[in-house]
């Protein structure tokens, strides 16, 4: 019990300091270059491998945590424009740039089109699912993207 | 929730900038990387230390200790003792006598390698297999064993021998890991781990959902649900999530422009999202059978109850290879027939001895043996005497691993062990020997093949092992 609360239940807390059974690594610590718990490690491996980038676009976690995201940045207040500026002040604490935003806007112009719903697609109901399912997938670029997953 | 935008007209509406496309040159230079990608970084081929006949490896791991002298070590002394007291004596429940195989051996294709009646599948392909039986190794407990089989070590955390290849020869297909196992067993990380060397190196498990080994790994035969971590996105159809990927890769170009153009990490980023897309597409359609035509199917014995499970984990493994997979390993448990020999040993060598005589004939028939090193084995044997009425103890002092094509002669039975086949007596090979041999196959040294850590150069095989000359074709 205690194992798989500390290995599989994440929690919406940071942690400085957390306990590790040496056999049950977080997927999430593991894939991002944890050294092994059974060894002295004086200097972390920094690897950029496809694993890395599979657990950010496709784990449950990583989507969960957008989902999270997405609901925060939603109900502040404000236009869009400082909807989005508060994303990225959250995420990067700086403004979006002029060609970031037009990424953006691109991203938009698609993306609830592409998308598949569980309304139809032209119904109030699906385009608001559609923009709702916009909003984390574009939350979750910004944990996907290089800026959030490298320190400097 | 109420969406960043609530609408496409409210998001123009609100932007101060014209229709812009300075996003789509971005995307343009995100186009450019969904080509064929440079084969470069720390996975990409590297030359051996010398032209080697093993290109991959194929490790068929039987987890628990087959008995040596029930299947690949012909002992007719064990069978006129039979009943005696046991010479070194010593059962682990005291008192033991010599029991002789209940299987009968018979000899095998024009060689004439003496084989069980366990394998008569595997026995066909007798002129092939180099059988290698006097193996040893240090401790006679599952788990030092098994550790040290993998790793040379019975008691540290070590690099696996599939880490090591992969870090001496890099791989042939980017879009694929380099080193895959199957059905590993679900508290043996340390057997595909990297350990020291950079994690890149480690197996990449291919088990039951969600990667986990464990129960979902026990039940695991049926393959179809097996896969690897994170490779399917459970919300997004593969267009969607392409104009994600695209608009994190606008937001990575632009991070690089920030940093003055040029950032190597960044860059590295951008490769790595770009080799991920890939992958969800490459691994599922090599691990996907249904291609496969029905003669092939039936060679490994898929649609068979006993047979189907492994079939499908070792015609897995033939794709895995063609597709340039550099080292695969597929366990299969549970070998510790401590009791219940007869119908344990009889059973689980009834799931493998078709699917592994097909993987051999299909591996041939498609000239790619040569260069594919099959290896049978697992962490030891077990005892020529009995324990109960129906079992044999652990024996690490002599047991039995074969090896097939990538370099090593066929037909041929390499070292033996006593007359009981307790003990390795003649060109014992360790657990040391071995490794430093298959990394030989390989065409690496197993003394300049280092990596330094903790202030030392370690190697697999740390300051042992020598290669066995004679085995090499």
């Amino acid at each position: 019990m205690l194992v798989q609360q500390l290995s599989s239940q994440p929690t919406p807390t940071r942690s400085i300091y957390q306990p590790i059974i040496r056999d049950q690594i977080p997927e999430f610590l593991s894939v991002f270059d944890f050294p092994d718990a059974s060894l002295v490690n004086g200097r972390r491996d920094t690897t950029n491998v496809p694993s890395q980038s599979l657990f950010l676009m496709n784990n449950p976690q990583a989507i969960q945590l957008a989902d999270a995201f997405a609901r925060r940045i939603a109900e502040h207040e404000g236009d869009p424009m400082e909807r989005l500026t508060h994303a990225y002040q959250l995420a990067f604490s700086r403004a979006p740039t002029e060609e970031e935003f037009t990424a953006i806007r691109s991203f938009w112009m698609r993306f609830p089109e592409t998308v598949q719903t569980r309304s139809p697609k032209h119904s109030p109901e699906g385009k608001k699912e559609a923009q709702g399912l916009a909003l984390s997938a574009f939350c979750q670029s910004l944990f996907a993207s290089a800026e959030f997953r490298l320190l400097n | 929730m109420s969406p960043l935008f609530t609408s496409r007209r409210e998001f123009l509406q609100t932007t101060s900038n014209g229709f812009g496309y300075l996003a789509f040159a971005a995307l343009a230079g995100g186009q450019a990387l969904r080509g064929a990608p440079e084969p470069a970084g720390p996975l990409a081929p590297k030359s051996p230390h010398f032209a080697g006949k093993a290109k991959n490896v194929i490790f068929l791991c039987m987890q628990g200790a087959p008995s040596h002298v029930d299947t690949f070590d012909y002992k007719p002394k064990l069978i006129a003792d039979a009943g005696k007291a046991a010479p070194s004596a010593a059962g682990r429940y005291g008192r033991a006598n010599l029991m002789a195989s209940p299987w009968e051996f018979k000899q095998r294709g024009k060689s004439g390698l003496w084989i069980s009646d366990l394998f008569p599948n595997v026995a066909r392909h007798a002129d092939d297999l180099c059988v290698i039986n006097s193996m040893a190794t240090d401790v006679p407990a599952h788990p030092q064993a098994f550790t040290q089989l993998h790793t040379g070590t019975t008691q540290f955390i070590r690099p696996s021998l599939g880490a090591w290849t992969l870090y001496g020869l890099g791989t042939e297909n980017q879009n694929l890991p380099g080193f895959i196992t199957i059905n590993p067993p679900g508290n043996a990380t340390r057997t595909y781990g990297s350990a020291f060397l950079p994690a890149i190196y480690q197996g990449t498990r291919v088990a039951g959902s969600g990667g986990r080994g464990g129960a979902f790994a026990r039940r695991f035969g049926g393959a179809p649900t097996a896969t690897v971590a994170d490779i399917k996105n459970p919300r997004y159809t593969p267009d969607a999530q392409r104009e994600q990927l695209d608009l994190i890769q606008s937001l990575n170009q632009s991070r690089q422009k920030l940093d003055g153009g040029v950032s190597p990490e960044v860059e590295g980023v951008i490769e790595s999202y770009e080799l991920a897309f890939r992958m969800q597409t490459e691994v599922p359609n090599v691990m996907n059978l249904d291609e496969e035509s029905a003669a092939t199917k039936k060679l490994y014995g898929i649609g068979e109850d006993a047979t189907d499970g492994f079939g499908k984990q070792c015609l897995m493994a033939r794709k895995f290879v063609e597709a340039g997979v550099r080292f695969i390993e597929i366990t299969h448990g549970n070998w510790d027939q401590h009791f219940n020999l007869k119908t344990g040993l009889e059973n689980n060598c009834g799931e493998i001895d078709t699917p592994i005589a097909g993987l051999l004939a299909d591996l041939k028939q498609r000239d790619m043996l040569k260069d594919t090193l099959v290896i049978w084995g697992g962490e030891f044997g077990r005892t020529p005497h009995s324990q109960g009425t129906d079992g044999r103890d652990h024996n690490n002092k002599g047991f039995t691993m074969w090896m097939a094509g990538g370099g090593v002669k066929g037909g041929m039975n390499y070292g033996s062990t006593d007359g009981y086949g307790y003990e390795a007596v003649e060109n014992r090979m360790h657990i040391h020997d071995w490794h430093a041999t298959v990394l030989h196959l390989l065409g690496l040294n197993h003394e300049k093949l280092t990596f330094p850590y903790a202030g030392r150069d370690f190697r697999l095989t740390d300051v042992y092992g020598s290669v066995a000359n004679e085995i090499l074709a």
